[in-house]
């Protein structure tokens, strides 16, 4: 196998309270392969977007990442960068999209303004040049290239997603972490975003860590899943085996919690 | 489920907003009834119409056509004392339980709020009394919430509390607009159950107003399907979700996240793949009424 987008070894995280710390992430290990598209799941407050924070150190105080983690990006240890060498690393290397990535656009900006903002101060390229390259990647995501002159508040939730996306992927980063981007979303509109990103990641090359607490969804999308629980790792394999023949007990009862469609009405004591 | 006549009804309502080419139809002719003791669920993605339609009930907005009924009287020219009792019979469950509840207050100034309003006989040691009771009906131990702030519940606790300030008046109808979707899977289905529970115990008329299918299939009987103001599919729910007529409906079903069928092996010719082709269709009016089965509707689409 060549070598990992992304290694993260012994991770551990610690939130410093002042009588007693909260332990978020404890000695989590996982790989993810180029062009690979892993999810994470657990329930909230299981540490999974803190990983996700960490891994673009992202994390503030009183976030501690203890002595002993490693987070290798191609095979560089991102927590030894320093400030100058992180600028370069963000949106290059790795981009992320928040929960609420459709909020995150700036209000009073158009899009394309949005866009040049990332591309010029991660590259040496003409207004012109911002402006055919924000029209290429809006058209990457579905968008017509016309919305460029548009404000956040003229497009809808999914289309403020899917330019936030398009945003993400302006430096063709080698990993795109995702943290819940489609809970607010309704599901057709979700199906047609993260076919999108799909297809991209295909076409791009690109790896994905995405995080939800969708199960189903997680399983139709990702090639490898890791389930969390309070902090640690519980089980890792690829999505169908997953699946269809968990081991832990935790991921029995997720899957056993999940309402369905067809078959058979999920049992009330599933879950505590 | 003695009492087949319905506490609320809408009676072919439309409600428009703008007008001329820039007209949106938020409901065009929207029928639908609520019986006692039965969930009705209304689903579709955003801005097909679902929260005017509860809107609409609340009597937020006014109806541009059509009627409203409630214990199949027309609410249009109530006196102001029925309205007041409609208040107190029609109750709401938000969507944020984060931003549904008032920083500044605590627990049980929620709930003591509705009982002063709507039920002024309690007297300080009624109301307490009151209060205790409606935590106990939502699972929640009293002595350690009542004199907290929203802040410091967890986002499920806290749907539990906008749950208990809706029964606090003794509602027949609770409409509640997305209750879970902002709520962790496993905190969920602790709610949907307390919804269930409560519509079986107090025969109360739920709307659950849903873009998750497969909770709807959880908790409700009947299902409508809305696309652009219109129900283009209604019935029971095995029926509606077993036997999809609509494109629309089928769309809505073969988006829902389903483990069992992978992204890379999706059919080239489903619903998927013609999804603004079958928006389009379905936002033209569809006078059109057409029953499939015995308790199972449908608007076919124009041709």
């Amino acid at each position: 196998m060549s070598q990992p987008v992304l290694s993260i070894r012994h991770l551990t995280i610690d939130y410093i309270g002042a009588e007693t710390d909260f332990s978020a992430v404890r000695d989590v290990s996982f790989d993810i392969a180029p062009g690979e598209f892993f999810g994470l799941a657990g329930e909230s407050g299981c540490g999974k977007s803190t990983i996700a924070f960490a891994v673009s150190r992202l994390h503030k105080p009183p976030a501690l990442i203890r002595s002993g983690s490693e987070i290798l990006v191609n095979g560089r240890d991102v927590l030894d960068l320093d400030e100058e060498a992180l600028r370069a690393f963000r949106w290059r290397e790795v981009a992320m999209v928040f929960q609420s990535a459709m909020n995150s656009l700036n209000p009073v900006l158009t899009i394309e303004a949005q866009f040049h903002d990332v591309l010029r101060a991660h590259s040496r390229i003409s207004r012109a040049q911002a402006r055919e390259r924000a029209a290429e990647l809006l058209e990457l995501v579905d968008i017509s290239p016309d919305r460029l002159s548009a404000y956040p508040h003229q497009c809808s939730g999914g289309m403020r997603q899917r330019v936030v996306i398009a945003i993400c992927l302006a430096l063709n980063p080698k990993l795109l972490i995702m943290d819940e981007p489609t809970t607010a979303l309704d599901v057709v509109v979700q199906r047609e975003i993260l076919q999108r990103i799909d297809v991209l990641r295909r076409k791009l090359g690109f790896s994905v860590l995405f995080i939800t607490h969708d199960l189903g969804l997680m399983v139709q999308v990702s090639d490898r899943i890791g389930i969390m629980l309070e902090g640690e790792l519980v089980e890792v394999n690829d999505a169908q085996t997953i699946y269809r023949h968990p081991q832990h007990t935790y991921t029995q009862r997720l899957w056993a919690s999940m309402p369905r469609l067809q078959g058979e009405q999920i049992a009330r004591e599933a879950l505590p | 489920m003695n009492d087949r006549s319905p506490v609320l009804a809408l009676d072919n309502v439309s409600k428009v907003f703008g007008s001329g080419d820039t007209a949106v139809y938020a409901a065009r002719s929207v029928s639908f009834a609520l019986h006692p003791g039965r969930t009705l669920a209304l689903v579709g993605e955003s801005g097909s119409g679902k929260t005017t339609a509860a809107r609409l009930i609340m009597r937020e907005y006014e109806p541009d056509s059509g009627r409203l009924l409630f214990r199949n009287a027309p609410l249009g020219k109530a006196s102001a004392r029925t309205i007041k009792a409609y208040r107190a019979s029609v109750q709401m469950v938000f969507q944020d339980p984060f931003s549904a509840l008032n920083p500044a207050h605590t627990i049980r100034y929620h709930l003591e709020r509705p009982l002063r309003l709507h039920r002024p006989d309690l007297n300080g040691v009624q109301r307490r009394a009151a209060v205790v009771e409606l935590l106990e009906r939502v699972k929640l131990v009293p002595d350690q919430l009542m004199g907290k702030f929203p802040h410091e519940l967890s986002g499920g606790q806290r749907q539990r509390i906008s749950i208990a300030r809706a029964l606090a008046v003794n509602p027949q109808v609770i409409v509640a607009d997305e209750p879970t979707s902002m709520l962790d899977v496993s905190v969920r289905l602790g709610i949907l159950n307390l919804l269930n529970d409560m519509k079986r115990q107090e025969s109360l008329a739920l709307l659950y107003i849903t873009h998750d299918i497969a909770t709807a299939r959880y908790v409700a009987e009947d299902i409508m399907v809305m696309y652009a103001g219109q129900i283009v599919e209604w019935g029971a729910v095995d029926s509606v979700l077993g036997q999809p007529q609509h494109p629309y409906t089928r769309l809505l079903l073969a988006a829902v996240p389903d483990p069992d069928r992978r992204f890379a092996e999706a059919p080239a010719d489903d619903e998927l793949s013609r999804i603004e082709t079958i928006r389009r269709q379905s936002a033209l009016p569809q006078p059109e009424t057409r029953q499939v089965g015995d308790n199972h509707f449908v608007r076919p689409m124009p041709e």
